[in-house]
């Protein structure tokens, strides 16, 4: 900034120089107005920036260290649980990094304690609430940090966390202690691991040997089922006439499917092959396959010092494993379904299966055979197809017992059936017609599980058992079906309310149609559509229903009018004076029947009455409306009267600016809440309305009370005068 | 400087004795709490008294108000945590699991002063117990009228072998000897001057226990013209130097006296401003060549000077009040009890000695005790 060397001397000299003095005159005071900086926000966390200026201030000199300990200290016991969580914060930065301060701290860790965490119950944590808790949070699980890292130095951490354990039963949180039984978990389990490394190691050879045989077992039992499978095509090739598949593609896409239904039913003769095959299959599938997959999990999660043997054995077991795929691979590409035999139904009962399919299959499979069409289809496919034949069988066997037994009653007793009441049940049914003497122990009759002597003698007679057992049942009353009320909503769709009789909210239940319309009856009721009554003449306004019972209704009536000349359809109201009214209802009877139907007249006789009772609910609307309205502005008003006036503070601070707001202002900062408004509690309309609640009722009191006194005084001062 | 000394002892500039005396005026100076020994409490109440035994001076005895006492070897270890802390369990336990234990809080427990074999145990039961260490039995009880409060045991008796004790019966005779094979009790009211006094002559070295806290003490009361209250309150503790030539006495009224038992008077020693826990018997302890003071005072223990009053040094270290207090003088290490259960030694820290201790023990399962400044 350039400018006259004359003007900036008169000027105050630029803020940096005497801080940067300040700073390097002593560090002490420098950490001393950061620590002080960094506590006096109201920010839930120290700035990082501070923290940091704090760190590097703290690590110049021993002495900023005991200083700072001193102020966080002194701030540690001040009544603001805000500025002891700061103060916390920065104390647990420094406790991780400066060993001299961890001895100081270690030293009054005593008094400390206290102060951070709040466990004596004669010196709760200050307020404001949420910052103790959040302060009582950060401190145990410092301890814990602390006492975990460097317990081992400091006799005080470990009495500190014993203390708070043991004697105060502070919960702590027992992250570490989470973490080391994981860590203990891990260990054991690359201990099993390690042993079965170790075992696998001695067993590698064996186990290879065996899978090797087993698939051996499976290509020999294949080739020789290819071979007669491939004699048995070369001989279908050979009756088939090459020529009739022409094209280089028609035979690739023959040659194809014949590949993939390259499949030898299993006859007598490759039964013996079959079974081989099947066997070896299933002890390939089931347990080497399984066994291989474990041992690789194993290989994979296992962490050992010298991992070349763990890398060969993977490399291994995994193109074992892909040997594996590819065989079972081959023998569902051939269409050998030998997946049947492991399904997870029960064994026996699959072999059970299998007697009865191989029975049936017996009959039908050389005709098939001698078919080539059908080589596609798999054993599986026409096990399918020959089971519900099975089934039907054992049904044909078992049908005497379940389906036909209702043709088979005499119809005699299936009519009685039919007529006989359904009961349910009871002890009567227990002694249904039976009419001895009942033999009773000490426990009444119940002689099910009475081991003891049977005294032949306490009976008690038929005539009392059946006494006893008179049949009662209680009257239940048929459910009714209650009716929707299915008047049309203004939203769409009908309305389900399900009440008896009638609708709170669309009157009486009447039938409707779908649409909502209600289906008129001879005497129907009205309801929400009436015929528009711009169809009417203008001549005759209203109409009365004679048939209308309903009292109210007809009070409705003479309180409607319409006025003549409303012929487009809309019925134009006023309030309504009976003596026009009873006037029209003389017209309107002078008119019954006069050039309209009596249906029609009827209708408009409907109309109106709706009509007027909708703008009276509408009237009745308005008002509540209008009411609600005046009492919400009354709430209002008393709320903000009390918002404003109850407290004399409130009040001075709403009417004139208050000298801290004005300084505020003058330093022309926004400042947002300070420390000591953390601590203050906050009074809300609530609590105001309670109040001025209170004081109105003390007010009435008072007044009853002097009133009364000056009538008790005044009687006693004119005792003949009342 | 201490080679410095060593140095001094091997011209002979210095003598044995003065050089013996030095070394542990200076390691008592250097008291701080021990990160390098530590008691495993067996307690679940707060201990109420605590004695190495005077034989061998290995055997630390210690009653809880849980009704049980406990042994501990002071000079052995039974494990090591973390290779160098020495972890102190306890080598005999009698708490109410056992079929003679005490019924309510120990209140005191005391060595038989000519063998480790036996112990004797007071408690709020109404029983003063006999125990065989060896065999953990009891090998004699005492009923007595009323709670115990305290027992004690002269160390230089050659001529019998009495039990004192302190019970809340005031009716009892001072003198009441119940005859029995091996101990006889001898049922010891602290009610009056007088009866201090004679105790004083009687055993020169050892103070019975402790006053009941209703009662009054005037050490000085019979013997001299000074008739003045000892104490504003109850006396809570006593203990005399170990030549026997002072008696230390503690009030309710939070002070510290030191009385001329030879001549019973107080010596007005003013002693610094101190807070004293009220409702319990304290037990304080004197170094051996009377230098120094160590008493209770609330969760705290303060060291005074004996002779100036002046506080010489504050331990914390303790959650709540502390009960007791002793001093070993062999180990110069101080051994405190507290209502926080624990047990707490406090050892002569001499940096140079604990780094070379560690250099061979150090292992680096915890993070090394250094500055780290990261950022």
């Amino acid at each position: 900034m350039p400018r006259p060397a004359a003007s900036s001397s008169s000027r105050p000299p630029p803020e940096g120089e005497p801080a940067s003095s300040r700073a390097t005159s002593s560090a002490e005071s420098s950490i001393a107005s950061l620590i002080d900086r960094a506590t006096s926000t109201t920010s839930p966390s120290v700035d990082p920036a501070l923290l940091r200026a704090i760190k590097s201030a703290a690590r110049a000199s021993d002495g900023a260290i005991r200083d700072a300990f001193r102020i966080l200290l002194s701030l540690m016991s001040k009544p603001h649980a805000h500025v002891r969580l700061l103060a916390f914060t920065i104390a647990d930065e420094l406790f991780m990094r400066s060993k001299l301060f961890r001895s100081l701290l270690a030293d009054v860790l005593d008094g400390f304690l206290p102060l951070a965490v709040g466990f004596r119950r004669a010196h709760p944590l200050p307020p404001p609430a949420a910052s103790a808790t959040l302060l009582r949070k950060a401190a145990v699980q410092a301890l814990e940090r602390w006492h975990h890292l460097f317990g081992a130095h400091y006799r005080q951490l470990r009495l500190a966390v014993e203390y708070l354990k043991e004697s105060a039963r502070v919960q702590f949180p027992g992250l570490r202690a989470a973490v080391e039984a994981r860590a203990a978990r891990e260990a054991r389990t690359q201990e099993i691991l390690t042993a079965k490394v170790e075992q696998l190691r001695r067993n590698l050879a064996a186990i290879k040997a065996e899978i090797r045989s087993a698939i051996d077992e499976i290509r020999n039992g294949l080739d020789i089922i290819r071979i007669e499978s491939e004699k048995f095509n070369n001989y279908a090739n050979d009756e088939d006439a090459e020529q009739e598949i022409a094209s280089l593609a028609m035979r690739s896409i023959r040659m194809a499917s014949l590949m993939a239904g390259e499949w030898v039913p299993e006859t007598q003769e490759n039964e013996a092959v079959f079974d081989a095959l099947r066997e070896s299959y299933r002890l390939l599938v089931s347990k080497h396959l399984v066994t291989v997959q474990e041992w690789i999990s194993v290989l994979v999660r296992v962490n050992l010092a010298n991992n070349r043997f763990r890398d060969s054995a993977l490399k291994e077991f995994i193109d074992v494993k892909n040997e594996i795929r590819a065989v079972r691979n081959r023998c569902s590409e051939l269409g050998l379904n030998l997946d049947n035999v492991h399904r997870r139904k029960g064994v026996q009962e699959e072999e059970d299966d299998d007697f009865w399919v191989e029975g049936n299959i017996e009959v039908p499979s050389p005709g098939r055979v001698g078919t080539s069409a059908d080589v596609a289809s798999s054993s599986k496919d026409t096990r399918k197809g020959k089971k519900p034949v099975g089934g039907t069988d054992t049904d044909d066997g078992k049908a005497p017992n379940a389906g036909n037994s209702p043709q088979e009653l005499d119809p005699e007793r299936a009519k009685l059936h039919a007529e006989a009441p359904v009961l349910p049940w009871s002890s009567v049914l227990d002694r249904w017609g039976s009419n001895r003497d009942a033999l009773v122990n000490q426990r009444g009759l119940e002689l099910e599980s009475h081991w003891g002597r049977v005294d032949n003698d306490a009976v008690i007679p038929a005539a009392k058992i059946a006494e006893l057992n008179v049949h009662s049942s209680i009257y239940r009353e048929d459910p009714v079906e209650i009716l929707p009320c299915l008047a049309p909503l203004k939203k769409g769709g009908l309305c389900q309310r399900r009440d008896l009789k009638i609708c709170p909210f669309h009157g009486p239940i009447v039938p409707r149609d779908a649409e909502g319309n209600p289906i008129y009856q001879s005497d129907g009721h009205c309801d929400a559509e009436g015929n528009p009554v711009g169809q009417t003449d203008g001549r005759y306004d209203a109409a009365v229903s004679p048939i209308d019972p309903n009292e109210d209704s007809s009070d409705l009536r003479e309180n409607m009018i319409m006025p003549d000349g409303s012929s487009d359809g809309e019925c134009i109201y006023e309030s309504s004076p009976s003596r026009t009214a009873n006037i029209n209802n003389d017209i309107s009877d002078s008119d019954v029947g006069h050039d309209l139907g009596k249906i029609t007249v009827e209708q408009l006789a409907r109309q109106a009455v709706q009509n007027v009772r909708k703008r009276d609910r509408d009237d009745k609307k308005a008002l509540e409306k209008a009411q609600r309205v005046r009492i919400r502005q009354h709430n209002q008003d008393v709320l903000r009267e009390a918002a404003l006036a109850s407290t004399s503070r409130s009040a001075a601070d709403y009417d004139l600016p208050s000298p801290a707001v004005s300084r505020r202002g003058r330093r022309g900062k926004t400042k947002g809440p300070t420390l000591a408004s953390m601590l203050k509690k906050k009074v809300t309309s609530k609590d105001r309305i309670a109040e001025r609640l209170l004081n109105a009722r003390a007010r009435d009191a008072t007044i009853r009370e002097v009133s009364h006194t000056e009538d008790m005084s005044y009687r006693e001062a004119f005792p003949n005068q009342w | 400087m201490w080679c410095e000394a060593v140095r001094r002892r091997e011209r002979g500039e210095l003598g044995a004795r003065r050089f013996e005396t030095a070394a542990r005026a200076r390691r008592t100076a250097s008291l701080a709490l021990s990160n390098r020994k530590e008691f495993a409490t067996p307690h679940n109440g707060a201990v109420n008294s605590l004695q190495v035994d005077l034989i061998e001076r290995r055997y630390l005895l210690s009653g809880a108000s849980d009704g049980s006492a406990a042994i501990f070897d002071v000079q052995n270890a039974i494990e090591y945590e973390a290779g160098f802390i020495a972890k102190h369990r306890s080598i005999l336990l009698v708490d109410k699991q056992h079929e003679n234990g005490h019924k309510f809080a120990v209140s005191m427990a005391v060595w038989y002063p000519v063998d480790t074999g036996l112990f004797v145990t007071a408690s709020f039961d109404q029983y003063v117990k006999v125990w065989d260490t060896n065999s953990t039995q009891v090998v004699m009880d005492f009923k007595m009228p009323g709670k115990v409060y305290s027992a004690a045991m002269s160390p230089i008796a050659t001529t019998h072998m009495l039990i004192a004790t302190g019970s809340a019966d005031v009716q009892d005779p001072l003198n009441s000897l119940q005859p029995s094979s091996s101990s006889k009790i001898y049922s010891a009211q602290q009610r009056t001057g007088k009866s201090k006094k004679q105790s004083h002559k009687l055993h020169k070295s050892q103070i019975p226990g402790h006053g009941h806290i209703q009662q009054r003490l005037h050490p000085g009361l019979s013997s001299s013209q000074n008739r003045a209250t000892a104490h504003y309150g109850a006396v809570t503790g006593l203990r005399t130097t170990t030549d026997g030539m002072y008696l230390l006495s503690s009030g309710s009224d939070s002070r510290l006296r030191l009385w001329d038992i030879d001549s019973g008077c107080n010596t007005l020693v003013n002693f610094e401003a101190m807070r004293l826990q009220t409702s319990k018997p304290l037990q304080l302890a004197v170094t051996e060549d009377p230098s120094l003071v160590f008493i209770p005072c609330m969760a705290s223990i303060k060291a005074y000077n004996l002779w100036s009053g002046m506080t010489f040094q504050t331990f914390r270290g303790h959650y709540e009040p502390v009960n007791c207090c002793y001093y070993s003088a062999q180990e110069q290490e101080l051994y405190t009890g507290s209502n926080d259960r624990q047990i707490l030694v406090w050892s002569p820290s001499t940096p140079a000695f604990t780094e070379m201790e560690d250099d061979g023990k150090r292992q680096m399962d915890f993070v090394v005790d250094e500055d780290n400044w990261s950022d």
